[in-house]
């Protein structure tokens, strides 16, 4: 539909991109967040316990790396960025007509 | 833009293959419609008039024939151009409204504004115009699930005659809609069509609303005559 009014085909690359952009980034920040956040809570409060006379630890221990953070962060990034790109150089080279007849 | 456009075919050409079946739609069709005419295309199913309406509005293109609206020879355009001129000077209203879900219809109606790269403030007091001359001044913030039928074609009306173009296409306006609803729909297309001089081509089944257009072709066989 937006093609029919008048819409050019980086038009449509580009609305695809921004919104994968702003969903991925929204659900990448927010997952980071809420991860680091359980990380911490689990690891302060010692949720997940653990018999120590067999492991030796009366706990599972959480320890927020940074690195692994930002790894996690970058193939998330990677992987949604890749999908975007595909869902939009899709989209910006479908046809007006054939997108109006399905 | 305003006013209309004198729009012209000559020798429309249209196949499709179907397996291995082609399918001949347009067999050198020829229209001419003056600026400011509002004309109806009638047919039986499958005729090709949306084709046609595709052709004459830059969405597809024949194999073969001239169009040319105003002075754009549309048929010879690259395809880098037929986007930009579909938003300067064609309005397209379909029989399934097509609005996007997600925006209220304000948002809808304002979209070829957005994609000419108009701020909203260019296109506020046009569109909050529109919506209350077809009577949805109430619904402005309402999204499309929250319309009715009838409803919804309006906005789409709306959307097409925002930027106030020079060519109006309309394929079975009130195809979905009752009654009440198709004719009031219809009686505001004419209305604005009328109030803006734009040039109208309707496809349309019903004979009775086709019969209060200026003049009302008919579609077959892959070309047009006078009813």
């Amino acid at each position: 539909m937006l093609g029919a009014m008048g819409a050019r085909p980086a038009m449509l690359r580009n609305a695809f991109l921004s919104l994968a952009g702003l969903l991925a980034g929204t659900g990448l920040l927010a997952g980071a967040a809420v991860g680091a956040l359980a990380a911490w809570l689990l690891d302060r409060f010692r949720v997940l316990r653990l018999p120590d006379a067999v492991y030796f630890v009366d706990h599972v221990p959480f320890r927020l790396q940074v690195g692994d953070l930002g790894a996690i962060v970058a193939c998330t990034l990677a992987l949604a960025g890749l999908c975007a790109w595909a869902a939009a150089r899709r989209a910006a080279s479908l046809d007006p007509v054939e997108a109006l007849r399905r | 833009m305003s006013g209309g456009v004198r729009v012209e075919a000559r020798g429309l050409v249209k196949t499709y293959r179907d397996g291995d079946r082609v399918v001949e739609v347009l067999r050198g069709t020829d229209l001419e419609v003056d600026a400011g005419e509002l004309v109806a295309v009638v047919g039986p199913s499958g005729s090709g008039k949306s084709t046609l309406l595709h052709v004459l509005g830059a969405l597809d293109r024949a194999d073969a024939g001239k169009v040319a609206v105003g002075d754009v020879e549309v048929s010879a355009l690259p395809p880098s151009r037929l986007a930009s001129f579909r938003n300067s000077t064609v309005g397209f209203v379909f029989q399934f409204q097509e609005l996007l879900a997600d925006f209220t219809a304000y948002e809808n109606v304002v979209l070829p504004g957005r994609i000419r790269g108009l701020s909203e403030r260019a296109v506020r007091d046009r569109a909050r115009g529109l919506l209350e001359r077809v009577g949805l001044e109430e619904r402005v913030e309402h999204y499309p699930s929250q319309l009715s039928g009838g409803e919804r074609q309006r906005v789409a009306l709306c959307r097409a005659l925002l930027l106030e173009p020079a060519l109006l296409l309309a394929d079975e306006p009130t195809g979905n809609l009752d009654e009440a609803s198709g004719d009031r729909v219809f009686e505001l297309l004419l209305e604005l069509q009328a109030g803006h001089g734009t040039t109208a081509i309707v496809v349309t089944h019903n004979p009775a609303l086709a019969q209060r257009c200026a003049r009302v072709l008919r579609l077959e066989g892959g070309v047009l005559g006078p009813v």
